[in-house]
């Protein structure tokens, strides 16, 4: 089976460690950089010369390479991001993933040319913030989470920009300037930047999220294999596997496992129910549950499990 | 001479809250339009108490804002913008927006209405202010999370209107940053002219699930800790108030639509003391003996808070 190049699948690696520990022959493009803490160990965003060497590995592995940037940078801030920018424009990068306007603003003022990426705290949430984005360098956008499908069709229609949509992985549920976790070093005898390495969940009845410090991501993995088919017949082709915090098996697992899908579902359709019991089957061994986030216009956490997917024709 | 200060903007849920806000030395009252605010359904106000209060507070040399700070779904931007539109032939003195698209929108269509970016667009930092600034806000309220020194810079960088909360609540994540609510519960409902609001996602309904003032366990594992409580505590600005209005912040916004009118009088009443009793010229003890006295009158007349910013 020859693989479709028209589909982009991509991840996030958040320093040079897993990085180097990842298989990511079945991806395409990298996000590099933990966005929601600076201060997460050896974070691309900090130490530019692991970034510099990231990009060399990533280049020699022919996949396309985005530089991340601090999601809630303060005004004292901005300069550390200008810097990483900077680093990474220099050492080759595709482009910037923002998840603030005002770097978005920023860098389309002081790196004319550079392509953007508005990511999923960018609260892209209407196609008349995508068009002001747009207008800022931004290439392609996250449409926010909480946004069902199709409303993201509505934003895909009415604008030319690429529209990049999680299919699999710990959905982003929110971010603070502060760091949940740090009221808990004494308590676990686990410290920063030890502590958003572990597996801390916060459990309510059946309800489960993971924090990671400053940043709160959903307790199960969302889940779209099922729906590939019709996401492709409606247009979508560039699908983020989350793999920020998440093992090396994982990464790599999650993308052979969408390779394959995708090179089934744009090969030969008829047989994509054939081969998906075995696509869950091996999700499930790294999973802890699945969900379909709020495409579905259900709250984020539930699973439609294998029912037909309600994605308009092919467009 | 007296202290030319900042506006003193009070929240009201209900007419009576808006007349208590009045009466208490508010310079101006903000209220949610019934369907698009955030803010519980309960404690919005319907266009016609709109209308109604809005002639009091004109009549008294008030300002009124008008919260529409959900960002609405493709099919209700037009219902959006028609009520904007009706809201300025009113004379409305303002409305708050929440998504930077729509702010555009708003003002490219009704450019006599001026708008603020609300707290749920996370501004925080210079960049942000001005690209609101330029999209057509003239008022941005900032992050609770925006100190005195950045709100300095702010000022220093733009000549947007910079709005603080003074009294308000220190959420887990940051508000605007928040989609914790709708990712466990969501449901649709019917408030006043807006239907299938999707109740649980507070930048998409206004109100959310409070998810965060639950308690949670904390596990790593098998090993489980006790309770842990997200961040959630209802803070009041009297030591650094002297440092945000030296920094420029033009608006003091005391945050709670939800409260008893007299709790809104209460805290406006402390607030317009605070800044009537203040000088550019206070020295820092000064300060502290009013921050002190501030602090004996709270607990007197509300009671706990948990944080005196």
């Amino acid at each position: 089976m020859t693989r479709n190049l028209s589909v982009e699948l991509n991840t996030a690696i958040p320093n040079l460690q897993t990085l180097q520990a990842s298989d990511l022959a079945a991806y395409d493009t990298v996000y590099l950089g933990a966005p929601f803490c600076l201060k997460y160990e050896g974070n691309f965003l900090t130490h530019e010369e692991d970034l510099r060497q990231a990009v060399e590995i990533l280049r020699r592995q022919g996949k396309r390479v985005f530089l991340s940037t601090y999601a809630i940078p303060l005004t004292t801030q901005l300069d550390a991001v200008r810097k990483s920018v900077a680093c990474g424009v220099e050492a080759g990068v595709d482009g910037v993933e923002i998840h603030n306007m005002g770097v978005a603003r920023m860098l389309a003022r002081e790196f004319s040319g550079l392509s953007l990426v508005a990511g999923s705290f960018a609260n892209v949430y209407t196609d008349m913030t995508a068009a002001v984005l747009q207008e800022h360098g931004v290439r392609r956008v996250v449409p926010n989470h909480e946004l069902p499908l199709d409303e993201i069709n509505v934003l895909q229609q009415n604008s030319d920009l690429e529209i990049e949509l999680l299919v699999h992985g710990k959905i982003p549920l929110g971010v603070s300037e502060s760091c949940f976790l740090l009221g808990y070093q004494e308590t676990t005898g686990i410290h920063c930047p030890d502590l958003c390495q572990q597996d801390f969940r916060l459990r309510r009845e059946d309800w489960e999220m993971i924090s990671l410090g400053k940043a709160v991501v959903s307790g199960k993995d969302m889940c779209m294999i099922e729906h590939l088919p019709a996401l492709l017949g409606a247009g979508y082709r560039v699908f983020r596997l989350e793999g920020l915090s998440e093992s090396v098996e994982y990464r790599s697992t999650v993308a052979q496992v969408y390779r394959e899908a995708i090179d089934i579902a744009v090969g030969n359709r008829a047989r994509f129910g054939d081969h998906l019991p075995d696509y869950l089957q091996r999700l499930d061994r790294v999973s802890t549950g699945f969900c379909n986030g709020y495409y579905f216009g259900l709250p984020g956490r539930f699973y439609r499990n294998g029912e037909e997917s309600d994605l308009p024709a092919a467009v | 001479m007296a202290f030319a200060g900042p506006t003193l903007l009070a929240p009201a849920g209900s007419v009576a809250a808006v007349r208590a806000a009045m009466n208490a030395g508010a310079d101006a009252v903000y209220v949610g339009v019934k369907g698009w605010s955030r803010g519980r359904p309960g404690n919005e106000l319907t266009d016609v108490q709109i209308r109604s209060c809005l002639d009091d507070l004109h009549s008294r040399g008030r300002r009124m804002q008008l919260a529409m700070n959900t960002v609405p779904r493709p099919d209700e931007v037009e219902q959006v913008i028609g009520k904007i539109e009706q809201y300025a032939r009113w004379g409305v003195d303002g409305v708050i927006l929440n998504d930077p698209g729509l702010i555009a929108l708003a003002h490219r269509a009704v450019p006599e209405m001026p708008l603020c970016a609300s707290v749920g667009c996370t501004t925080m930092n210079a960049e942000d202010a001005a690209l609101l600034h330029e999209l057509g806000a003239q008022t941005v309220v900032l992050s609770w999370a925006v100190g005195p020194a950045e709100v300095a810079l702010i000022k220093a960088q733009t000549s947007v209107e910079v709005e603080i909360f003074v009294r308000g609540v220190r959420e887990a994540v940051l508000l605007g940053k928040c989609w914790m609510g709708s990712y466990l519960k969501t449901v649709l409902k019917e408030h006043g002219d807006r239907t299938d609001r999707p109740l649980g996602s507070a930048k998409r309904s206004g109100l959310c699930t409070s998810i965060c003032k639950a308690p949670w366990q904390l596990r790593n594992h098998e090993r489980v800790y006790d309770s842990a409580s997200l961040p959630y505590e209802t803070f009041l600005v009297l030591q650094q108030l002297p440092c945000y209005l030296d920094a420029g912040a033009g608006v003091l916004k005391i945050g709670g639509r939800e409260l008893p009118p007299d709790r809104v009088a209460h805290t406006v009443r402390l607030f317009r003391d605070l800044l009537d009793g203040y000088r550019p010229s206070l020295d820092e003890e000064a300060w502290q003996q009013v921050v002190g006295w501030a602090q004996t009158r709270w607990a007197e007349d509300v009671g706990t808070v948990q944080l005196f910013a």
